[in-house]
């Protein structure tokens, strides 16, 4: 007994830093209604410059040096002194660094976003978080920091006559924390802010009518967030040993299931909820080694109570769990009503194919043979995302995951037990299996994640909005926790890979790997293409049908909805057992692509940055999953520029452009890249079918100057940041970048930011009636 | 907008990315690398590509050499004092030639021999730089001084130089595929992996036949791949988990309780099934084996407890292991697990001086050592690599001092930061470099064309070969199933706060688990 009361207490100090996350998460949710992904990364950013401070003597600012210039430089630190500054100065510019960052998150990301539709807001905090890390990682360096602690770090020996010793500073963390949540609470109970702030979560209307400024509100709930996520880090971080900046926003997974527990609006039972789940988890880790313990759970036991603690809450109280109000919320942009389907698909796959063979042996030019591979898989992928989220509005964290169910269980179901490859190679850990023939093994697994899909879905009876984006990423983290990475549940004895035995079609070799190891096989590539097509076909007809259209009138308005007659429920759970058949089939060729499925290849982290390669494509359009796959990791658009710009090392701000690109689309063109480019592309298409010579040098006269200024831009720029680059193809991108941009201000200034008629705050697309949506072409 | 920016976020590389972070001695340099530092790294890659232009670079290297050369011969005169049985097959040569370059450099002549290089960079998940920062100094250094691959030093016939072509990846496994497909096509010889999390690439390599050298092998597919040579000091867990019982078992009399923290990875379960739990059965003889000691200790229990790469706070798993009052605890994980399990220790009242600590040579981080203080002092290491990291008049043994002169010096001169010198990484970066390059001389010398094919034949038949700045290269012993392991051979060390003191030369636990069965996980 003495052991689990012992063992429980150890969690405590973890459990503070849970706690005073969590309750910053309240607190932001409060203020602004939106649940702050990077509440973890806020907290790393202050720590890193405390210690930075601290330790070196260094103030780094929260952004980089974008000025492509040698000379010329933003300041990204300011040197204060040459052996570090004292605690109390470190403290008070950690204290300021966090006022700072919750400033610009709420006057730049979220106060734009105030009246944005909920997965604008998930997405805007994702882009943060992003932000975030890459600039921790430019100004701080990737690598662990062990901040010293400002409690007393000794012991406490026999603690509570339990016979054991206790860290002092996990007990003052927890004091700290009781203090500090105390304080809080007599803020919002009893202060003329904190009423404001409650009266504003309850109703932003009447709040306004009142006289209170929500912004001004909610920018003071920012600050106190960051401030207090600071505070939690710069505390009870030394307990924790290296902090890194991924291991740091990691934690707000765990803070999201104290925040739950709490409602969202309680901070005490937030509070107490993060020291309860510090506790359990703790008393876990310690059974789970016991020869008693399920072997099966043993490893991820710790990692699941948060996941079961935010799915109990979201699932048993989800109805009665506040939605915060709001002034106005605007709703996901229309999803185009898909035209010229089929004529596009033949263009689009002629391009493809020749593309296919083009690439083949083609010497350093193969490379985008595997890169358009990656883009078309990425596709499929992201239309899964366009029915769940696109069509029918539900925000799902989960698919990649899903796609992972299906890849394990199709290589599983191929397995075959043999010691041997093909080759005649020893195959260290065999994975036993049916040995089934790849076109039932990969039905097999489309079908069980199908299965998973609706059980995914089940809160989604009960949930909506930024709920269900929490449940399904504790979803998402259970199946990797649970599944992935759990060797008893998926037979991968070691980490080993589960071998995808190669695909054929009648007598065709459809393996991606050619004899001489490059990726560039025609026949894979058409493979590939044939059933992307084919999902496309899918969705496109999903969106021309009568479930299509119950889809959109459950996302419109599930009320409305209900009473035209539609059962949403079932509606809901149709559409997310679609969705994961979808990605379903993604996972069966990501793991023919990659010949073998393991963990790391299906974790949550991904099906996040999915979702935003879908959102920045175009969540609601096929043209939007595309051009999202292009987007994706190791696909076209990545491949072109390392292949032409390898020395601009560009990777070194990825991340930062990359959470810029998030907030930016969120804020400027929630549509998505493919329905603003669109209108280009047509008119251009228009254009050129009727364009003759007078037109083409009209067209010169009008274009010539900006296109030129763009290609010296091209020529001069980009050599002042790195040395070499492409003296032929700067000047040319340089030239296209600046027409575009051109285009894309002349829609603007024409068009309002070139969004689809109707696309802000328009009336919902009627459940019931043919409503001309926008069209989408191809 | 570049879509790299927007990675995948794997979980495994996210937690063993942190973890591995520290493991790279990164960590809070003075200097942090800011956008700042970025410009300065590339005008330090200026100055390095002028480094070519011989006459510059060979008047700058000439007034170093001598410095060189000179403390060399004060430390034992060259290749004095090394012995071929004590320091690997061909250490003496290896020191004469470099020695010999010193004196008058040999720069590289003719069509370079493309080498691919693929290394994760740029992601927040995991970002080691340090790995192709330090291969492209050592390049730099080999084809201006060393004749590059396939010289003949000694007679001054120079060699093909090598062109580093470095692939950098995201944490991502369709990054990782991206990568080799693209060395691939790029038309490379032979590929150096740095570290991978997913072992994705070596299918792409294996089809196209090309061999491939894993500098830090930690995935199951580092260990046991064909066609693949993983050169990591101690060769991954097989060599220093089987050492750290070794060691544990003898160097403190005959113990009978053995803490065991473990890391909680898909490969990690397998090593400490296999490689920790199981010789510990062996000793107690509750398993079967053709060990010598097998059955020598009946008394030996152990108690190991899963840690999770980069778990939150360890106090729990701390107490759990320090209340089994263990004689001993060995730990083998990356970087900042180790510090942080020492952290957690310290937290709760524990010094090197009550209960032994001994940690795999991944740990070695000479800031986190710094900055632990008196906690880190008696720490006992197990493991290959972190004698060139010593500062050079701690080192006494010739061959040792030599080479940590020659890295401390040379990688500076071709242009590597100095915070990124004291990286571990970086140290296995040059020794898989200094390889390449001995048995390019190796082939040239024998007659032969140096070529990847080649080369991989050499390193398939190592045995007892002497590496650069670690212990012998021995890839044609390599049990099954861990056919990919070149190094199982460790060394123990121990920190006195300044440096790591030598304890026990070159030794192996191998034989714990010889004829045994393998055991990857708790009921196999």
């Amino acid at each position: 007994m003495s052991d689990i009361i012992f063992f429980l207490l150890a969690g405590l100090g973890l459990g503070s830093l849970y706690a005073m996350l969590g309750a910053g998460l309240v607190i932001v949710y409060r203020g602004s209604g939106v649940i702050n992904f990077a509440q973890g990364a806020f907290a790393m950013y202050g720590v890193f410059t405390f210690d930075e401070a601290r330790r070196n003597g260094y103030l780094r600012l929260p952004w980089f040096d974008f000025l492509p210039t040698h000379t010329v430089n933003v300041p990204v630190s300011i040197k204060l002194s040459d052996e570090g500054v004292s605690t109390p100065v470190a403290f008070v510019l950690a204290i300021a660094m966090a006022v700072l960052i919750g400033l610009m998150a709420h006057f730049l990301v979220f106060r734009p976003l105030r009246s944005a539709a909920p997965l604008g807001k998930v997405i805007g905090s994702l882009g943060v978080m992003l932000y975030l890390q890459g600039v921790a990682q430019l100004n701080f360096g990737g690598t662990g920091r062990q901040p010293e602690a400002i409690t007393p770090d000794g012991v406490f020996q026999n603690f509570l006559g339990l016979d054991k010793a206790y860290p002092q500073g996990a007990f003052w963390a927890v004091v700290l924390a009781v203090v500090i949540g105390a304080v809080l609470w007599l803020l919002f109970q009893f202060t003329r802010f904190g009423l404001a702030t409650r009266a504003a979560s309850s109703n932003e209307k009447g709040a306004v009518l009142l006289g209170y400024s929500p912004q001004l509100l909610a920018a003071l709930n920012w600050v106190i967030a960051s401030v207090l996520a600071t505070l939690a880090a710069i505390i009870v971080g030394p307990i924790g040993g290296s902090l890194t900046p991924i291991g740091l926003s990691a934690l707000v997974v765990a803070s999201l299931g104290a925040a739950l527990i709490g409602r969202l609006t309680s901070i005490p039972i937030t509070m107490a909820g993060g020291l309860l789940l510090g506790a359990v988890q703790s008393l876990l880790g310690f059974w789970a080694s016991k020869d008693w313990f399920p072997t099966i759970l043993s490893s991820g036991a710790r990692d699941v109570v948060p996941l079961v603690a935010i799915g109990l809450v979201l699932f048993l109280r989800g109805k009665k769990l506040p939605l915060r109000g709001t002034v106005e919320e605007k709703r996901l942009p229309l999803a185009p009503y898909p035209v010229r389907i089929k004529q596009h698909m033949i263009v689009w796959s002629v391009i493809v194919i020749v593309a296919a063979f083009l690439f083949e042996d083609a010497g350093p030019r193969s490379v985008f043979a595997l890169a358009l591979v990656t883009s078309l898989i990425a596709t499929i992928l992201m239309l899964s995302s366009v029915v769940i989220t696109g069509y029918i509005g539900q925000i799902s964290l989960a698919q990649l995951s899903l796609a992972g169910v299906a890849a394990f269980i199709m290589a599983r179901m191929m397995a075959d037990g043999a010691k041997l490859t093909p080759d005649g190679a020893v195959i260290p850990f065999p994975v036993s299996g049916p040995g089934l023939p790849w076109p039932i093994a990969a039905l097999i697994g489309i079908l069980v994640a199908v299965i998973v899909g609706v059980i995914v879905g089940l809160p989604a009876v009960r949930i909506r909005g930024v709920q269900l984006a929490v449940v399904t990423i504790a979803f998402a983290i259970s199946l990797q926790t649970l599944y992935f990475e759990n060797s008893k549940a998926t037979g991968l004895t070691a980490g080993a890979p589960a071998n995808v035995k190669p695909a054929s079609f009648f007598g065709i070799d459809l393996k991606s790997i050619g004899d001489r190891g490059l990726k560039d096989r025609p026949e894979f590539m058409i493979f590939v293409l044939v059933v992307l097509l084919g999902a496309i076909a899918l969705v496109a007809n999903l969106r021309r049908n009568g479930t299509g259209r119950r889809f959109l009138a459950v996302r419109a308005n599930e009320r409305a909805a209900a009473a035209a007659g539609i059962n949403v429920s079932r509606t809901k759970l149709l559409a997310f057992g679609i969705a994961a058949g979808i990605a379903g089939i993604g996972g069966v060729m990501l793991g023919f692509n990659q010949n073998d499925v393991s963990s790391a290849g299906f974790v949550y982290q991904a099906s996040l940055a999915y979702l935003a390669f879908a959102y920045l494509g175009g969540i609601t359009s096929v043209n939007g999953a595309i051009v999202g796959g292009l987007l994706a990791p190791a696909g076209l658009i990545t491949v072109t520029g390392a292949y032409f710009f390898a020395d601009a090392e560009i990777e070194n701000y990825t991340a930062i452009l990359g959470g810029l690109g998030m907030i930016i689309t969120a804020i400027q063109n929630p549509n998505g890249i493919a329905p603003t480019l669109q209108p280009l592309f047509q008119h251009f298409g228009r254009w050129l079918r009727a364009a003759r010579g007078p037109e083409w040098a009209a067209a010169g006269k009008r274009l010539g100057p900006t296109f030129v200024v763009g290609a010296v831009l091209g020529y001069l720029v980009w050599p002042l940041r790195v040395e070499t680059y492409s003296q032929f193809w700067m000047p040319l991108l340089g030239g296209f970048l600046a027409l575009m941009a051109r285009g894309i201000y002349k829609q603007a200034r024409a068009g309002g930011h070139g969004a689809p008629p109707g696309a802000h705050g328009a009336p919902p697309v009627a459940a019931t009636t043919s409503t001309p949506a926008p069209a989408e072409v191809g | 907008m570049s879509s790299r920016g927007m990675r995948a976020r794997p979980a495994l590389a996210l937690f063993c990315g942190l973890a591995l972070i520290a493991a790279a001695c990164g960590g809070d340099d003075e200097e942090s690398p800011s956008t700042d530092a970025a410009v300065e790294t590339t005008a330090a890659t200026e100055e390095t590509d002028a480094a070519p232009e011989t006459t510059a670079a060979t008047e700058e290297t000439d007034g170093a050499t001598e410095t060189t050369a000179t403390e060399t011969t004060d430390g034992g005169g060259g290749a004095e004092g090394i012995d071929d049985a004590i320091h690997g097959t061909g250490a003496e040569k290896f020191v004469a030639d470099l020695t010999a370059a010193s004196a008058s450099p040999l720069a590289a002549e003719g069509e370079p021999i493309k080498i691919g290089f693929q290394n994760p960079e740029g992601d927040p998940n995991g970002s080691f730089p340090e790995f192709s920062l330090a291969a492209e100094a050592t390049v730099e250094y080999i084809n201006n001084e060393l004749g590059g691959l396939g010289a003949d030093i000694a007679n001054g016939v120079p060699g093909r130089p090598i062109e580093l072509v470095v692939c950098k990846m995201a944490i991502t496994p369709d990054d990782s595929q991206r990568c080799a497909n693209e060395l691939l096509a790029d038309g490379v010889e032979l590929v150096f992996s740095s570290i991978n999390f997913f072992g994705n690439h070596f299918p792409t390599y294996a089809a196209a036949d090309l061999p491939v050298i894993v500098i830090t092998p930690i995935t199951v597919g580092d260990f046991t791949s064909p066609g693949v040579y993983s050169i990591g000091g101690g060769g991954g867990c097989l060599g220093v988990h089987t050492g750290l019982v070794e060691f544990a078992t003898t160097e403190f009399g005959d113990i009978e309780r053995l803490g065991i923290p473990w890391a909680d990875t898909p490969p990690g379960v397998v090593c400490y099934y296999d490689l920790e739990k199981k010789p510990v059965d062996v000793l107690n003889g509750s398993v079967p084996g053709d060990a010598e000691r097998a059955g020598s200790l009946p008394n030996l229990t152990s108690l190991g407890v899963p840690v999770k790469p980069a778990t939150p706070d360890v106090t729990p798993l701390v107490t759990e292991i320090l209340d089994f009052d263990p004689q001993v605890i060995i730990f083998s994980a990356q970087g900042a697990d180790c510090w942080n399990w020492v952290d957690g220790m310290g937290r709760l009242g524990w010094t090197p001086d009550q209960v032994p600590l001994v940690l795999s040579g991944a740990c070695i981080d000479f800031e986190a050592m710094a900055a632990a203080g008196d906690l880190a002092k008696g720490i006992y290491f197990v493991g290959a690599p972190g004698a060139v990291l010593n500062p050079i008049d701690s080192i006494e043994d010739p061959r040792d001092r030599f080479e940590a002169e020659i890295y401390q010096t040379k990688l500076i001169e071709y242009g590597l930061d100095p915070a990124e010198l004291n990286k571990g990484f970086a140290t296995q970066a040059a020794t898989g470099l200094m390889s390449l390059w001995s048995y390019g001389a190796q082939i040239a010398a024998d007659g032969g064309e140096v070529t990847g094919a080649a080369l991989a034949e050499k390193y398939a038949a190592s045995a007892g070969d002497h590496l650069f700045g670690s212990t012998p290269l021995s890839c044609s012993t390599a049990p099954a199933p861990y056919v990919a392991v070149c190094n199982a051979e460790v060394s123990a060390t121990q920190w006195n706060g300044e440096a790591l003191v030598p304890v026990r030369d070159r030794f192996s636990g191998l034989d714990l688990v010889a004829g045994t069965e393998i055991k990857p996980g708790p009921d196999a």
